[in-house]
């Protein structure tokens, strides 16, 4: 099986797939170009963030066509400002019409990646050290609530993304 | 002057160290943030510097191949820095090509010094042959090369001191022209673009076409005497030209010392671009910070209507450079300490061309660059 992935943003989220994948699926490895692509392999490229990444899509999608090698050709993007639904319908909208020699798949980072990693009870603020970090809990805790209903910071004017960012850096801190 | 090949190194272990790299007419730099590329520059204009100058010896160890009219040079040169802050001469080696082989001009260790294999007498260490012996007919060709490596800062004071206001004998003589005015590099863009406009008038005309372009809402150019928009000033009997622009709905002139910054700077590189002579060469190092997306996009196509025939060494971020420039002309920087390996694009275009996706894209996920400083 051979997987093409365009995720969202630059690096960040490229060098986790680049990790995951192989963890979820030893058998897969990582390649630097698509069209490296040949048995179990996987390549990814980075978007360069909304809106951006329609073009990197569609030209992503003909690259798959003339590659000829790719089975699964994934989609990762944050769904940011929008609800879950709302990002996937954009998505597979933009996709209806394109003819991909591959299986398309959607997956929605709702709201960003960093609202996964939040997630992750090992990483968590459990007895946070950082005023900050205290700060943050008390605001929301996201060992106890679902990270994916984290609102904006309003004492910083953060978005929830960009509150997701500062949240997952003042947890890193304490690791 | 045409660099042809270029390899710089300082001896330490932590110190910089770039691989040989061979350039074209025009090279682009381009790495992530902290790969070296503006340190690259640097090192080339400081060699200029020393070759050209009495500026105080810089250290570091230069190997450079370069073309002087039509003839191929080599030189070598290391200079050390001692422990009471002065940095001398430690060898050079300066040969031109010829079809009998490698004919040594210079050759120095320590305190020996050959000029053309003969032994000359002691000379200053604390100085380049290039520079020392520059009224030689051999050298003084290499000396002018070197001063006409030109790096254009950006900075407000280089922005201002270029837009400054220059008088000139308003009964100046023909002769006293235009290549030994515009050649002084010294002058500023008023008085550049007032012998441009004079001499080469299709070349100014395309000048202030793309300027008026990248900012539609300029109606009209002129280069005017500073009396006619200051009409109270005591004449003097000396001409004063002034690059102005008018702009729709404004009904007076504006002098370039009072546009703004942004359009100061695209004025001085489309004047730098045109004037400077054929074989100059010019260093640029993201022009496009605090531009426009107007004023940055005219750059490429610019270069590609004045059909020059100069050599550019520019560094830049930005995904419209990129993309327009030929991938061919691309040198991707990447850093491992102090150690600068330098891939160049044509290695990509193979690679590149098979895919759909903008070259600006596919550069940014490859992992030469996007892991450009290693940690």
């Amino acid at each position: 099986m051979n997987m093409f992935v365009v995720v969202e943003g630059e690096i960040g989220e490229r060098r986790v797939y680049e990790k995951w994948i192989p963890f979820v699926n030893p058998k897969m490895i990582w390649v630097e170009s698509i069209f490296d692509i040949s048995e179990n392999n996987f390549a990814i490229i980075a978007g360069g963030g909304y809106p951006n990444y329609f073009e990197v899509i569609e030209n992503a999608i003909d690259d798959v066509n003339s590659a000829d090698t790719v089975d699964r050709f994934v989609i990762a993007v944050d769904s940011e400002e929008m609800t879950f639904d709302e990002k996937y319908l954009e998505i597979s909208s933009f996709l209806a019409n394109k003819e991909c020699s591959a299986s398309m798949f959607i997956v929605i980072q709702h709201f960003c990646m960093e609202t996964w990693a939040l997630g992750n009870k090992h990483v968590g603020p459990r007895n946070p050290c950082t005023e900050i970090l205290k700060k943050y809990k008390n605001f929301f805790n996201v060992l106890a609530d679902d990270p994916e209903l984290l609102p904006g910071y309003p004492p910083a004017d953060l978005n929830r993304a960009q509150f997701a960012e500062k949240y997952l850096r003042a947890t890193g801190t304490e690791i | 002057m045409k660099i042809i090949s270029y390899e710089y190194k300082q001896s330490g272990e932590t110190e910089w160290k770039f691989s040989k790299v061979e350039l074209r007419n025009m090279n682009l730099l381009v790495g992530d943030s902290g790969t070296g590329k503006t340190v690259f520059l640097n090192t080339i204009f400081n060699l200029a510097s020393i070759a050209f100058t009495s500026e105080p010896l810089l250290y570091g160890h230069w190997r450079i191949t370069f073309e002087q009219d039509k003839s191929v040079y080599h030189w070598e040169i290391e200079a050390e820095q001692f422990s009471n802050g002065k940095t001398l001469l430690m060898m050079e080696h300066l040969s031109q090509e010829t079809e009998n082989g490698n004919i040594p001009i210079i050759e120095r260790k320590g305190d020996l010094f050959k000029f053309s294999g003969k032994e000359i007498p002691k000379l200053s260490r604390e100085n380049t042959s290039i520079f020392l012996l520059r009224e030689e007919e051999q050298i003084k060709p290499l000396h002018r090369g070197f001063g006409n490596i030109s790096r254009r800062n950006f900075s407000e004071n280089a922005l201002n001191e270029n837009i400054r206001q220059e008088s000139i004998s308003a009964n100046f003589s023909d002769e006293q022209t235009y290549l030994l005015k515009l050649r002084d590099l010294d002058a500023g863009v008023n008085l550049k673009l007032y012998f441009l406009s004079r001499e080469k008038p299709e070349i100014f005309q395309i000048l202030c076409d793309y300027y008026t372009e990248v900012f539609p809402f300029i109606e009209k150019v002129e280069i005017k005497d500073l009396k006619e928009l200051k009409p109270y000033m005591e004449a003097t009997g000396m001409f004063t030209p002034v690059f102005c622009i008018k702009e729709k709905y404004v009904d007076h002139w504006i002098p370039a010392d009072q546009l703004s910054s942004g359009m100061k700077k695209v004025l001085l590189v489309l004047t730098d671009v045109c004037i400077f002579p054929e074989e100059g060469i010019y260093l640029m190092d993201e022009y496009e910070n605090s531009l426009g997306i107007n004023a940055i996009n005219f750059f490429p196509s610019f270069l590609a209507d004045i059909e020059t025939d100069k050599q550019f060494i520019i560094t830049s971020h930005h995904p419209y450079i990129i993309n327009k420039i030929p991938v061919e002309n691309w040198f991707i920087f990447h850093r491992k300490g102090s150690e600068i390996k330098i891939r160049y694009g044509r290695e990509n275009v193979e690679r590149f061309a098979r895919s759909k996706q903008q070259r600006f894209i596919q550069l940014i996920n490859d992992p030469f660059y996007n892991e450009g400083v290693e940690q």
